[in-house]
């Protein structure tokens, strides 16, 4: 009986033990090993690198891990549809779109709409973290998130037409469905961000940091959107301030603007970096050497051929924007499927440090100088000063060593801009049919289209076919998004 | 005087009623003369009866003049009865039970749990499933040999893979995450991947919710609870020695019916081209191989692609087991090893383990363990999802093995064929894909009888897990097009620690007619797992097969992950003359899972029960148990990620947020961050409301029973990824308490015995049936998930939305082809245009019902085995067909094709040949099969040596069998097996998958038979030798 009261007595002690273990609730805390948390994040300059770096990262679209999405998600969806080329083998997933037929269930444009949000949030993160950090530079890393802000709403908005504003990160679960802004809206946003932005951007960077947007990257852009609302004055205002600032000037060597050999020079106003290094960046690398060559989905079309057979030097030879844009052996003869294009996709092991068959380091130039005059010509231009105009094209027009030109009137020097100069400058690029929407988007861009022989020109629906489809990603899951008219 | 005489009138008439009856009375003991007390005492055939008290005595009163069989009952020890007791009236009848311990055996009490119950008690819905039959079906996974034992329970083969665990779901779908039921081993929650089923001795599948309440909110799912042999206590014990053994060699079930010969595959490939239009010989150069194959048709071969891949395989298994006790001590020691090569040529897995139990029992204290230790090797890598997409883009016309430096041959210098596909018998020979896992399980506990009625136990356990797994690709040269130049190697090892401690007491009180059962108890849990990952490329030569080697492109991760848990648990049961029962569980789970608000839960249950056939007015004496039930509880599930609720801010795996600055060829790589997930939203449990009701009934002594349930289960605050809209900016959706699934279903087991002539046999029949609904889904309750991936270029092919089933089948519906031999698709709503809007929901995967019947027969020393299983209702999305039919380039083709549309052919059902068209491919009925089945799953015989004969050789019993499993498939179903359930198992918020976003390959795909690992036929004979 003893016994057995001194065995109650051990079991009962027991149990009181383990309810007095049980007690500990912190027991059930954990802490995630694997990530950082918004509370021990936003603390460092480091951490304001690492969030900008990120948002810089996302305009690469590196999606499925790979080096491929920057050429399809940002230089295919913005090329396929150039009246410049000709569609040589387009694979189906751009057949549809390059033909002015696009859909909404296009994984390129779901992937660009997801990535340029991606991009937005991570910007806001920035804009909304770094004041509170108390960083000596914090205000030009918020400038910088800015530029990238304005600069994904840019190319939201020019390619889609309606989209969601997003101007800070969602806190609640309404903040998830914002639905569409009128378009002026838009371009005022990137226009506040863009001044806010260059107010703190510097003029440029030491070497290290090269590729960070510049001041001039946001005046630039700026400029762009005030061409899109046709702000002319504005405009030429901008513009002026980037001629008059000396920092830029036009590269002599055309080629090597694209050829990874000559990144960040003077003439390059904003790139968007990658490189073949390793060191865990598997993905910093780019897939234009396939694309543009083994596996090109266009070439130059006859409109652009000719254009480019005629821009000779005064000793009759081919300029050398000829020879730095295409690759070709007889340029008048050859069947159009032989001509490449030859920007971004240096090829050739030899000289170049271990680029390969589908990889490449090379930069994508956004905006570079040429552009920047061109653009000033144009504002010129419409404002009636076309001979003020015509010094500007012929700037950029001496640095190809061809011939200038003289005496246009303000229509003919209008044509030339948007349908030799441009051409011949820029093309290739991934801007032309953007250009070609902001000149007609009240117009008439099917003529243009045909006159250019561009093959489904014709089908082109001036009112409709301006922008394209918001993805069906979108639209399924965004009770507040309208479709676009046409789609 | 009157007074005085009508009270002695009474009196005296009272007296010669009660004269007219007598009692009986005794004691109830043990074999080592302990007294037994709570037994239970019946006089058979009346209802009369009584339990023992504490010394182990019992009085029976008022028992009517006679003669009756009485019968004593006590949980862990064999029935007795007494027959012939003569009742004589106002005479004392004196009947003393001595009863042997047995072991428990699977009919009459039931594990539920932190204790035990009488089976007759039960008033929830249990199977106990006859581990006799589990034993036999040669595997080395318990869930295989489930399938069909249980109502409601469907066992799936994910893959016929070489030691592949199959999904097994209780009761439908309840979840979109992990459906996979709690097990319980030897009282430890723990993975069954590597227990071995011979060691199993009991199974008991607590299915509702009013069993499984008290496992609370891990129990959504059901519980399967588990104990393994542990020997058997007794005098004079002999030690028991079982030897088992078996060798099997299997094959591939069905063929898949690939086009093997070239003229065959020429003559589909010429008919594509025409109807797309091209004239290959004069739009193609002469090196196309149309035109190759004109000038000279030897250049080319006829390969088997599949007959290469997959081959005629060996296996076998051995166990030996060792049990015995003595009075106070149990011990059994099992070990088993078994190697079994798959049907994929390269596929092995190797595996042996070992479990040693005991107890001991000393005064009021009783000790035990178990542990178990277990080790797998395997190596050869099949893909479920990508491994047949690769077999299907091989064209017969390639040759496999061929004049290279590799020695294999390649399609992707034959122009004109599909060109993006590597030779797979060369990446399944060449790359090395291994793995070794160990896993072990300690246990101890601790019992102290406190008083008579009084029980504390406490136990503490460990589940270690540690393996790695190892890739190689060496590096090769076939043609310029395919090699590999540069060999690469990556490693993971992945350990895991989960610890629990638990903490009860168990209550059993006997007060006469009433019988009142309690337990209340404690329990903790702590998991940790920690991985490490590397990967090295550039190794000088291919056999140096270590990280160490490498040369280049060192790349190094890893993770780590913690989980805890807390609980208070406590039962309530009471029985009045076992014929009213009562049940009441209760739960109180904490876990880390959630934030500190939303962290605990309660889970509670009821149920009643009534036995109707031990009521007096019941007089059947056919039925010998007729017993209703009824039952409600509430259940949890959380099974995601550790730290789901805690907002990440990451860097990206794969580099996407890496940006480099500086200067050309000096530029310097950043890692980028960005926050992940949106701000919490008060994640908490899933809830799972279930309702049951059942029956219960036995005839004709016991020969005949039946249990028959009717379960409605409501899953509510089911976790998914609300896709929100990707203009909110976010990488992957949050994950919100949002959807809402309903299942109910019929279950019934039918158990039928003979044992009576020399002809002994047994029937059970199970039948279940199962219906699903999505009630809500979204915080608008209606988005909808798309699923049914055959593969990344294909449609997909179910959604999941409300009012529908979980990943129902949602397309095009066909209506024959038309003159031209395409398909026509409906028009549903008449726009003129075939499209999204086009598409109707068509029925789903899951089944309607399930059938199994297992036959058992033995006659003199021959034994006979059937089980039959058949699935009715069920549909799949044949993809193998699809990927093979489709001409979008010229790949692998199905042999269908050859019997295409043409204007001379136009009666043909098979739609006409497009190359690189797919408008006969789209997401249409046409690929959707009916994939209802009977298979003759095992069948067995077996020959038992006569005794004397084994005798006399010094065995105790040695027996013979020769069996087949999956002999053969009734169905209409062409692919390769109607059974296949192609998605992976486990949750979509594990660790090791990298976005919480990616649904592809789990529930959502279910319905799209991509092919996995095909089940194989087994025929094999074996041996079972007990000493």
């Amino acid at each position: 009986m003893m016994i057995f009261n001194k065995m109650k007595k051990i079991i009962l002690l027991f149990f009181l033990a383990m309810w007095i273990i049980s007690c500990s609730d912190d027991f059930l805390d954990v802490t995630d090993p694997n990530n950082l948390t918004p509370d021990t994040f936003w603390k460092t300059e480091q951490d304001a690198i690492k969030a900008i770096t990120g948002t810089y990262a996302l305009f690469q679209y590196q999606v499925w891990s790979g080096r491929w999405g920057f050429y399809e998600i940002r230089y295919m969806n913005f090329e396929c549809r150039s009246d410049l080329i000709n569609l040589y083998d387009m694979w189906s997933p751009f057949g549809d779109m390059s033909r002015y037929n696009a859909s909404s269930t296009s994984y390129s444009l779901n992937d660009f709409w997801s990535f340029s949000y991606q991009a937005l949030y991570a910007a806001n993160q920035v804009i909304e973290n770094v004041p509170g950090m108390g960083l000596n530079n914090g205000s030009v890393f918020v400038a910088e998130a800015k530029f990238l802000r304005a600069y994904a709403h840019y190319l939201l908005v020019t390619n889609f037409g309606n989209i969601v504003l997003r101007t800070s990160t969602p806190k609640t679960s309404e903040d998830f469905y914002l639905g569409q802004s009128p378009q002026e809206e838009v371009w005022t946003q990137i226009e506040n961000d863009l001044v806010e932005a260059k107010a703190s951007l510097p003029l440029s960077w030491e070497s290290q940091w090269l590729g960070r947007a510049t001041k001039g990257a946001a005046s630039a852009l700026l400029a762009k959107t005030y061409l899109w609302q046709n702000k002319w004055g504005q405009a030429e205002g901008e513009l002026r301030e980037i001629v008059n600032s000396g920092i830029y000037s036009l590269v002599d060597d055309y080629e090597s603007l694209f050829n990874g050999l000559n990144e960040h020079n003077s003439e390059s106003i904003f790139e968007l970096n990658f490189t073949m290094n390793n060191d865990g960046g598997r993905n910093e690398r780019n897939s234009f050497p396939a694309m543009q060559t083994d596996w090109k989905m266009s070439t130059p079309n006859e409109y652009m051929r000719n254009l480019y057979l005629n821009d000779k030097t005064d000793a009759g030879e081919l300029s050398k924007r000829v020879t730095g844009s295409l690759i070709y052996s007889d340029l008048e003869n050859d069947d159009l499927s032989a001509i490449s294009w030859k920007k971004f996709s240096l090829h050739d092991d030899a000289t170049n440090n271990g680029f390969d068959f589908s990889n490449s380091g090379t930069n994508f130039t956004v905006i570079r100088y040429a552009d920047v005059l061109l653009m000033l010509a144009e504002a010129l231009n419409e404002q009636g000063n076309t001979s003020e105009a015509e010094n500007f094209v012929n700037q950029v027009r001496a640095r190809a060593v061809v011939p200038n030109i003289s005496g246009m009137n303000q229509e003919q020097l209008r044509e030339h801009i948007r349908h030799v100069e441009r051409p011949l400058e820029l093309a290739a690029e991934a801007d032309r049919f953007y250009d070609l929407v902001r000149w007609y988007k009240n117009g008439d861009l099917s003529s243009v289209l045909v006159a250019h022989g561009r093959e489904a020109g014709e089908t082109f629906d001036n009112s409709n076919d301006l922008y394209y489809p918001i993805p069906s990603s979108e639209t399924t899951s965004n009770p507040l998004v309208v479709q676009n008219p046409g789609y | 005087m009157r007074k005085f005489l009508t009270i002695f009138f009474f009196l005296f008439v009272y007296q010669t009623i009660f004269a007219q009856n007598g009692t009986i009375t005794g004691k109830v003991i043990d074999e080592s003369g302990q007294p037994l007390p709570g037994a239970n005492i019946t006089v058979l055939s009346t209802e009369l009866g009584a339990a023992t008290n504490s010394e182990g005595e019992y009085t029976i009163r008022n028992v009517p003049r006679g003669t009756y069989s009485v019968r004593a009952q006590f949980v862990g020890y064999n029935n007795q009865t007494i027959d012939n007791v003569n009742v004589e009236a106002d005479k004392s009848i004196l009947v003393d039970f001595n009863l042997t311990s047995g072991v428990i055996v699977g009919q009459e009490v039931v594990v539920v749990g932190y204790g035990v119950q009488q089976k007759r008690e039960v008033t929830g819905s249990v199977t106990s499933v006859s581990t006799d039959e589990i034993k036999k079906i040669p595997t080395t996974q318990i869930g295989t040999a489930l399938q069909g034992a249980a109502a409601g329970v469907n066992v799936a083969n994910a893959t016929g893979a070489p030691g592949s665990t199959p999904k097994i779901s209780i009761r439908g779908t309840a979840t979109l995450g992990n459906n996979e039921p709690l097990y319980i081993v030897d009282g430890v929650p723990t993975d069954i991947a590597y227990v071995n089923p011979s060691d199993i001795e009991s199974m008991d599948i607590l299915k509702d919710a009013s069993m499984s309440a008290i496992y609370g909110s891990r129990a959504a799912n059901g519980v399967i609870i588990i104990n393994t042999n542990r020997g058997k206590t007794g005098k004079d014990q002999e030690i028991s020695i079982k030897y088992n053994s078996y060798f099997a060699t299997q094959g591939v079930e069905n063929e898949f019916p690939f086009i093997t010969n070239k003229e065959d595959y020429i003559k589909v490939a010429r008919m594509a081209l025409e109807n797309a239009g091209i004239d290959y010989k004069t739009e193609f150069e002469a090196d196309y191989f149309l035109n190759r194959y004109d000038a000279n048709s030897s250049q080319f071969s006829s390969s088997d692609w599949a007959g290469a891949y997959f081959n005629n395989a060996f296996e076998h298994k051995h166990d030996l087991s060792v049990s015995g006790g003595t009075n106070n001590f149990n011990y059994a020691v099992m070990g088993m090893y078994s190697d079994m090569d798959g049907i994929v040529n390269t596929t092995n897995n190797e595996r042996m383990s070992l479990r040693l139990n005991s107890d001991l029992k000393k005064g009021i204290f009783k000790v035990g363990e178990s542990v178990s230790i277990g080790r797998t090797q395997g190596s050869g890598r099949f893909n479920n999802l990508y491994s047949f997409y690769a077999l299907s883009r091989m064209s017969p016309l390639t040759p496999i093995y061929a004049n290279t430096e590799s020695g294999y041959g390649s399609q992707k210098n034959i122009i004109g064929l599909e060109n993006q596909a590597n030779n797979p018998i060369l990446e399944n020979e060449l790359n090395q894909n291994t793995w070794d896992e160990v896993k072990v399980m300690l246990s101890g506990y601790l019992e102290v009888d406190i008083l008579k009625d009084l029980k504390y136990t406490f136990r503490l356990s460990q589940n270690i897990s540690d393996g790695y797994w190892f890739n190689f690709k060496p590096s090769y040269y076939t043609n310029e097009a395919e090699s590999n130049p540069t060999a690469t190697m990556s490693e993971t090892r992945n350990r895991k620690y989960h610890s629990i401690l638990e903490s009860f007491v168990n209550y059993n009180g006997n007060f006469g007619d009433h019988t009142v059962t309690a337990m209340i108890g404690y329990a903790q849990e702590a998991a940790d797992g920690r991985s490490t990952y590397g990967y090295v490329q550039e190794f000088p030569n291919n056999d140096l097969q270590v990280l160490g080697a490498g040369e280049s492109g060192d790349d190094a991760s890893g993770w780590a992950n913690e989980w805890r848990l807390r609980s208070y648990f406590g039962r309530l049961s009471y029985a009045y003359l076992d014929r009213y029962l009562l049940t009441a569980n209760i739960r109180r789970d904490g876990s880390s899972r959630f934030d500190a608000d939303n962290r605990w839960g309660n889970f509670p249950s009821f149920s009643g029960g009534w036995r109707i056939s031990n009521e007096p007015f019941f007089n059947i004496p056919v039925i010998t148990d007729l017993k209703l039930r009824a039952g409600y509880g509430e259940l949890g599930l959380q099974e995601f990620g550790d730290y789901q609720y805690i907002p990440k801010i990451q860097k990206d795996e794969n580099g996407l947020l890496n940006y480099s600055y500086g200067p050309g060829r000096d530029q310097v790589i950043y890692i980028g961050a960005r926050s992940l997930s949106f701000p919490s939203i008060g994640i908490q449990w899933e809830t799972s409301k279930e309702t049951n009701i059942g029956l219960d009934l036995a005839m004709f002594e016991d020969r005949f029973s039946m249990s028959l349930d009717y379960y409605l289960k409501t899953s509510d605050g089911i976790l998914f990824g609300v896709p929100i809209p990707k203009s909110a900016g976010a990488v992957s959706n949050p994950i919100v308490n949002s959807a809402s699934i309903d299942n109910n279903g019929l279950e019934m087991a039918l158990n039928y015995k003979n044992f009576d002539s020399a002809f002994k046999y047994q029937v059970t029949a199970t039948v279940s049936t199962y219906s699903n609904e999505v009630t809500r889904m979204g915080e608008f309750g209606d988005e909808s998930i798309w699923g049914g991936e055959v593969h990344w270029g294909l449609d997909l092919t179910t959604k999941t939305v409300v009012g529908q089933p979980v990943a129902s089948f949602f397309l095009y519906e066909t209506n024959g082809l038309d003159s031209n031999g395409d398909l026509k698709y409906v028009d549903q709503n008449g726009d003129g245009e075939i499209n999204e809007d086009d598409k109707v929901f068509m029925g789903n995967s899951a089944p309607d019902a399930d059938l199994g019947l297992i036959f058992n027969a033995s006659y003199s020393n021959f034994d006979f085995t059937l089980n039959l299983f058949s699935s009715l209702g069920r549909k799949l999305i044949n993809g193998g067909r699809w990927l093979t039919m489709n001409t979008d380039r010229f790949h692998a083709m199905h042999e269908d094709l050859l019997d295409a549309w043409t204007p001379s052919n136009s009666s043909s059902e098979v739609p006409r040949v497009i190359y690189a068209d797919d408008r006969n491919a789209k997401a249409s009925d046409y690929w959707l099969e009916d994939a209802s089945y009977l298979r003759v799953k095992y069948l067995e015989i077996g020959y038992t040596i006569p005794q004397n004969l084994t005798k006399s050789w010094g065995i105790g019993g040695l027996r013979v069998y020769v069996a087949a499993e999956n002999l053969i498939t009734f169905t209409g179903y062409s692919g390769y097996d109607p059974s296949v359930e192609s998605y992976e198992t486990g949750s979509i918020f594990d660790p090791s998958v990298s976005s919480v976003e990616n649904t592809s390959g789990f529930i959502f795909d279910r319905g799209a038979d991509r092919s996995p690992y095909p089940l194989s036929r087994k025929f094999l004979t074996g041996i079972q030798v007990s000493l």
